[in-house]
């Protein structure tokens, strides 16, 4: 793979090759970039890319009641 | 002022330093229709995403430099990297991330789960939360 390449379902392509089209969602625990890709030349898709970003992690409360 | 019964912060940090700190982790991909949850006590193969697609059973390795850090009375750890996988097709849709401890038998740490979601010759990121008793990976209050 070099740095100008991309992975595709055809292999790694030059970017050049191909167009990437992307969407973004986004709650109150991850925000979500998906990115799909297709061939400039043709408008086959190609495959696609997820990058999920957590926005927090797990929390536990350590109880702190009466001793039993 | 009154005394005030509690766990202390640097005994959660103890704990949580305990699993995590120095540890070998690992991180592992399951289906959407599976049912990894808290209930887990080791790393399992059910529902995991099969071995195809540049996946590989059991998943990734976390890159681990952090140790348990503690702000007041709150202990918290997270990754110091992302876990990310490349050239990669998922043998279906996946919702959920088990943390795993190979250093301890395998042992189930937490089990995170996403919007679900498929990938085709691509990269599939996971990018972790900033490394505090706010929103690390893992806190202990």
């Amino acid at each position: 793979m070099k740095t100008d390449e991309i992975c595709t379902t055809k292999g790694f392509l030059p970017l050049s090759e191909v167009e990437c089209v992307e969407s973004v969602f986004e709650n109150d625990n991850e925000k979500t970039l998906r990115i799909d890709k297709y061939l400039r030349s043709t408008g086959e898709w190609v495959g696609n890319d997820v990058h999920v970003t957590l926005k927090r992690g797990l929390f536990s409360d350590l109880f702190q009641g009466t001793m039993g | 002022m009154a005394n005030a019964q509690a766990i202390t912060g640097v005994a959660k940090q103890a704990a949580l330093g305990a699993i995590v700190d120095g540890k070998t982790l690992k991180m592992a991909l399951y289906l959407a229709s599976a049912t990894t949850n808290g209930s887990n006590t080791v790393y399992t193969s059910t529902g995991e995403l099969a071995a195809t697609g540049n996946y590989t059973a059991g998943g990734n390795s976390v890159t681990n430099a952090n140790t348990a850090g503690l702000t007041g009375t709150t202990a918290y750890w997270t990754p110091s990297a992302s876990v990310q996988w490349t050239s990669f097709t998922s043998s279906g849709a996946f919702d959920a991330a088990m943390l795993y401890s190979t250093t301890d038998s395998n042992r189930a740490l937490a089990v995170y789960t996403f919007g679900s979601q498929s990938v085709t010759g691509g990269t599939f990121t996971l990018t972790m939360p900033t490394n505090d008793s706010t929103t690390g990976l893992i806190r202990l209050a």
